[in-house]
């Protein structure tokens, strides 16, 4: 997941991610409902726990940056 | 597992100027010192500049990347240890040299996804160091 965020992010700017090591922020981890990793918690959306395929990944940020339909 | 050394050779052959940029409340914390301390031997076959930035409204260590004023998309939160260091490694190589990002990864339905995006997204990824 780690590379696949990288390198996507890369790719297309208005994409930005935090890696966030949970052993150090624990407070934080836990907080997003956190209790195995890799997580990804997108603003809006359920985590997502596990490794996303790039195809699922894009799909759920995709989701996030689009505005609902009326 | 990549060994220090392997990373230590894949900075040194970075192209372009890169800084690292440590941010921290106190740089004289122990985490600090050991993140400081374990990026200047990553870095110390290159011209990759390690800075501290204080803030004191930081709560433990943020790592952030920059090519002259183009940073990185990436911060990572936490002194990145085990695969993530390998993390922090490539990522420095996706913004010294953007090419490297365009490999099969992203197949055209990926990029037309993600193309023109009506408006920014930040994710939060939570890993635990391997």
């Amino acid at each position: 997941m780690v590379h696949l965020v990288i390198k996507i992010s890369q790719n297309h700017p208005q994409l930005h991610f935090r890696i966030i090591q949970v052993d150090q922020f624990p407070t934080w981890a836990q907080s997003a409902g956190v209790v195995s990793t890799p997580s990804l918690l997108i603003a809006g959306q359920p985590l997502h726990a596990g490794n996303l395929s790039p195809t699922q990944l894009a799909f759920y940020l995709w989701l996030a940056a689009t505005p609902p339909s009326s | 597992m990549i060994s220090l050394e392997e990373l230590t050779a894949r900075v040194a052959a970075l192209s372009g100027p890169a800084t690292i940029r440590v941010t921290s409340s106190d740089r004289q914390q122990s985490d600090v010192l050991a993140t400081i301390d374990m990026l200047e031997m990553l870095a110390a076959e290159s011209s990759l500049r390690i800075v501290h930035c204080p803030d004191e409204a930081m709560v433990g260590v943020r790592v952030t990347l920059a090519v002259e004023s183009n940073v990185s998309p990436i911060s990572f939160w936490g002194t990145p240890s085990g695969y993530e260091l390998e993390g922090l490694v490539y990522a420095l190589e996706c913004l010294t040299q953007p090419n490297r990002a365009t490999d099969s990864i992203e197949g055209p339905h990926i990029v037309a996804i993600l193309n023109d995006l009506p408006r920014p997204v930040c994710a939060d990824l939570f890993v635990t160091p391997t």
